[in-house]
């Protein structure tokens, strides 16, 4: 958990950053999901956005400000803000395919050993992770709670092609690629549920805090999932919302 | 209505950007030469911001088929109407038949046309910003048709703003302004001095970023991603530094030594491949360009 000493500040331009170390038990996460509305709420008038890292909280101001009023003002929000309060998250749960075709990258990384890589995925689907921010391309989650033991360091030479949908491991973040593009984590298998539909009206999506869990399918059913979604017709492994 | 008969190099559509939106990913996008986007828009009266076409290196052939007026500013191209040559930052008034003709860049890089009237283009994100893949597209295609509002009571334009100045000069400008970074301090202290003393040269562009060479190898850090902005610094550990433009990422992994002043964008996003640049160190404290 974290303590006021943590916090520290620096700016980017127009961006003033909050600073903290990078913890990943829930306590810490849902703590800095109660800091960033609280931040948020004070400070809404005169930013353009708020963002989070995992070490950092990042107000956009819409024109210049006084960094050292801001510093002040957030060092009392920190002390106020209550370490127990109760957060409202949700449980989303994505399905989740690791067929030889999706694996091919996370099967080099253990030189083809076939049982490590079943056992590192067999790990995998009884994770519980934390959704804690956007990032890198426009619906790219970040979520944590991967064990340490289960990192992965980026590659030296990222892919030119990651496919939409890549559920991905980058050192211990866990990420979803929303789209076709060049990356450098290790794919250890495809989502092929949108996180977000930016062209769709409602963006009812995972927030900051919420649990994603993910769950085996089978090929043919990654299919129908695709065939669903490209239809507009209804599908069970479309609800990904876990109810209460 | 515009038939846009060759849509040129990279032209695209840009508003005041796509705010509010950084916290699921995506950029802000919008003009990337802010100074050539609200003289546009000042030199018609106009306070509130519209989209504006976008030109880079080799601009459009736009056939008019209304009236309207435009005006040009930022990098300056070759321009004709109906093969009568245009200048920049001077409104004139377009008939329907008129075919608007930019060629080739001759100084800057980014060329701005807006005309007096509200192009219809969906808002996505609350913003007409072409952003593949937020927008469907990322750039104008030939032969499409630009539609713009009728009815609308836009007043032609008068010589009311003929008056308001403005100056050229950042277009040939060289020196790009920069507060510190937050990882400023990984920098040698050779390497410190150096940056604000060798000569620069842009290796590629495009509205993500710019990326520079530099001899200045730094020790690999493994850093988990931070915020970027546009005008964001950052250096790899092989020396390249990668400057953040208004479609560039709003994490990036790689230290942020430096951050552009708002005036230095401007100067910086009309440079092309080839061109060469000084950074100076901006005192923000002292509001002082050293």
């Amino acid at each position: 958990m974290y303590a006021k000493k943590d916090f520290s500040f620096t700016t980017l331009g127009k961006t003033f950053i909050i600073n903290f170390p990078h913890q990943n038990d829930k306590k810490s996460v849902l703590f800095l999901v109660i800091l960033t509305d609280a931040i948020k709420d004070k400070y809404v008038d005169y930013i353009e956005d708020i963002t989070r890292t995992f070490n950092s909280i990042n107000l956009f101001f819409k024109s210049a400000y006084d960094s050292e009023s801001v510093s002040l003002n957030l060092l009392e929000i920190i002390d106020k803000t209550p370490s127990k309060l109760l957060v409202k998250t949700k449980k989303w749960k994505l399905p989740f395919c690791v067929d030889e075709e999706f694996t091919k990258d996370i099967s080099l990384f253990f030189k083809g050993n076939q049982q490590h890589l079943d056992l590192y995925l067999t790990k995998f689907f009884d994770l519980k992770f934390r959704f804690v921010f956007y990032g890198f391309l426009p619906g790219f989650p970040y979520l944590s709670g991967l064990p340490i033991d289960m990192a992965i360091a980026r590659k030296s030479i990222p892919n030119n092609l990651t496919l939409k949908g890549s559920v991905a491991i980058g050192g211990d973040q866990v990420g979803i690629y929303p789209q076709n593009s060049p990356g450098g984590w290790h794919v250890i298998g495809n989502c092929p549920v949108s996180i977000i539909d930016f062209s769709s009206a409602d963006l009812s999506i995972i927030n900051p805090g919420d649990q994603v869990r993910f769950y085996k399918i089978s090929k043919p059913e990654y299919q129908d999932v695709l065939e669903a979604i490209r239809t507009n017709s209804a599908h069970p492994y479309l609800k990904t919302l876990i109810d209460d | 209505m515009i038939e846009v008969l060759d849509a040129g190099f990279y032209t695209s559509i840009q508003d005041q950007g796509r705010k509010g939106h950084r916290h699921l990913g995506v950029p802000v996008s919008g003009a990337m030469d802010q100074k050539a986007f609200e003289l546009a828009h000042a030199l018609f009266g106009e306070q509130l911001h519209s989209s504006i076409i976008e030109c880079t290196l080799i601009g459009p052939k736009l056939l008019f088929h209304e009236r309207c007026s435009l005006v040009l500013t930022g990098a300056i191209m070759e321009a004709w109407l109906n093969e009568k040559p245009l200048k920049n930052n001077t409104p004139i008034h377009v008939l329907a038949g008129d075919e608007l003709k930019l060629g080739r860049v001759l100084s800057g890089l980014r060329t701005y046309i807006k005309i007096n009237k509200p192009l219809i283009l969906p808002a996505i994100l609350g913003s007409t910003s072409f952003y593949s893949p937020i927008t469907k597209s990322a750039y104008l295609k030939s032969g499409i048709h630009l539609f713009w509002m009728k009815n609308d009571r836009i007043k032609e334009h008068s010589n009311s703003n003929s008056k308001l100045r403005w100056d050229d000069s950042y277009l040939t400008d060289q020196n790009i302004y920069a507060e510190k970074g937050p990882e400023f301090a990984l920098l040698s202290d050779e390497q410190k001095k150096l940056l604000f003393k060798n000569i620069f040269k842009v290796e590629k562009q495009s509205r993500m970023g710019y990326r520079i060479g530099s001899a200045f190898e730094t020790e690999p850090v493994s850093m988990l991603s931070g915020a970027i902005r546009p005008g964001t610094v950052q250096i790899t550990s092989s020396g390249v530094l990668l400057i953040a433009g208004f479609d560039g990422q709003v994490t990036g992994g790689y230290p942020r030594i430096l951050q552009l002043t708002e005036q230095a964008m401007n100067v910086m996003f009309q440079k092309k491949e080839g061109d060469t640049v000084f950074f100076k160190f901006y005192d923000k404290l002292h509001q002082k360009e050293l």
